[in-house]
């Protein structure tokens, strides 16, 4: 949908190179797709699994559980895990 | 305060309103609440190791010339746009049946009120702004029932703090009225003013926590007042809602005894904040009370990297007069606007529920 307000501001650019920031929105971009069909392909197993339909209804509903959580958080965490790694080696080379 | 009614301000209201996740809506949320941890966690970690604490300036010069810091503004900048979008996407699908609600709510008998203006000059710069991003700002509105701007503010703050590490159950009006209790312990209010109010999540808090004040709020946005408005219906209760602009309060002389803004003040150029505060001493009652909380950013004794990462804000999240209230003395707007400097008052406190600090600023008339 058009928005019919203020957009969000054009921003500084944060690399000599600005090809390296779209690479970095695309990985993002194609991180996030794969979190939400990952959510939707395990509620669905999930449910099976317990012997019930997987309608949108049922998935919608489908609460995982904290275990799930933190399998989505070490999932987030290995993505983030290179820019841990460069601004560690970054400091330790200062 | 009752459980019930100490909900009404936290990050965990649910009400008729709330938009309903699908699987995949709950995903990309969150998705985006994990990276927003983790990137907090990795710069509260690492970037103190690629700029060593001197002075603001050396900092700063550290950060632009980091690789890592570079990446790490990168990732930020898209989480937060993957947040706004996410939520978007969620709402709009859902606008029509939100607007259905609403207009159920609307039909049934009303404890408070909503006075909109069609006539309303919106301010330049919220026209302009679309604030940490969110899609349309503060002020669009889509047709007469739209509830879009409201939905969208009650929705990404949530999310968005939780991403910073604030618990579910944090509420700045507790926060504030906590400290008026400590503070001024005979202090209870009988008319309450809420500054910028928005979705007046934190209104109702205010109305929850002072049962028999009449509480008001005023906004410039006709979409977050007219959502607020029947959230607080939704809930039992009895908001009076405002579309006008704070600086040029639309209230007689001596009309509250507790004037409220939280999270207003930096959002504000520097001469409507001064007239905001000439506005409290004009509106408050002899012995009222204008309180203020907003992020803690003038702290002197602020480290230099979080004093420069502050500084991210105005540039890389939509936050035009965020560096402008960073080196604003509020104490001094206040006094110059007629309160007597021994009655002005500034502090930091705790979240109810989180890990941040945050600055009250006010005085008693």
């Amino acid at each position: 949908m058009n928005e019919s307000g203020p957009v969000a501001a054009p921003k500084p650019s944060l690399f000599e190179d600005p090809a390296v920031g779209a690479l970095y929105q695309m990985v993002l971009a194609l991180a996030e797709e794969v979190a939400a069909l990952r959510e939707v392909v395990d509620a669905g197993f999930a449910l099976q699994a317990n012997g019930q339909p997987a309608t949108p209804e049922a998935m919608a509903n489908y609460v995982p559980d904290e275990d799930y959580d933190q399998e989505r958080a070490a999932r987030v965490q290995r993505l983030m895990a290179p820019l841990d790694e460069l601004l560690r080696a970054e400091a330790a080379s200062r | 305060m009752n459980n019930a009614a100490q909900r009404t301000s936290q990050r965990s209201a649910t009400h008729e309103l709330t938009p309903s996740a699908s699987c995949e809506d709950r995903g990309r949320q969150a998705f985006v609440f994990h990276t927003k941890r983790a990137l907090g966690r990795i710069g509260a970690t690492r970037l103190a190791g690629i700029a060593p604490e001197s002075d603001v300036v050396t900092v700063q010069r550290a950060l632009q010339t980091s690789p890592g810091f570079a990446a790490w503004s990168a990732l930020n900048e898209g989480s937060q746009r993957q947040m706004w979008e996410a939520l978007a996407n969620m709402i709009d699908r859902q606008s029509e049946s939100l607007e259905q609600t609403g207009s159920a709510i609307d039909a049934r008998e009303k404890r408070g009120s909503l006075h909109l203006d069609p006539a309303f000059e919106i301010p330049e710069h919220l026209k302009n702004t679309a604030f940490h991003g969110q899609p349309g700002g503060y002020v669009a509105t889509r047709g007469p029932l739209d509830l879009r701007a409201g939905v969208l503010q009650e929705a990404g703050g949530a999310l968005y703090s939780r991403g910073a590490g604030t618990g579910a159950s944090d509420s700045k009006a507790q926060a504030v009225v906590a400290f008026l209790k400590e503070r001024f312990a005979s202090f209870t209010p009988r008319k309450v003013l809420d500054l910028g109010c928005g979705f007046a999540g934190q209104t109702a808090g205010y109305a929850a926590a002072y049962a028999d004040a009449e509480v008001h709020g005023i906004d410039v946005g006709a979409a977050a007042l007219r959502f607020g408005h029947l959230r607080a219906e939704s809930m039992g209760i009895a908001l009076h809602l405002r579309q006008g602009d704070a600086s040029k309060a639309p209230y007689d002389d001596g009309t509250f005894d507790l004037i409220v803004s939280n999270i207003l003040l930096h959002e504000v150029p520097s001469p409507m904040l001064e007239s905001i505060m000439a506005e409290c001493h004009r509106l408050l009652r002899p012995g009222g009370i204008a309180i203020h909380q907003d992020v803690p950013t003038q702290r002197d004794d602020l480290p230099p990297l979080q004093k420069a990462l502050s500084s991210w804000q105005t540039k890389h999240n939509d936050e035009p007069y965020w560096d402008d209230f960073a080196h604003t003395k509020v104490p001094a707007k206040l006094i110059n606007a007629g309160f007597n400097e021994d009655r002005v008052f500034e502090s930091y406190v705790p979240q109810v529920d989180g890990p941040l600090t945050w600055y009250f600023v006010g005085a008693q008339a």
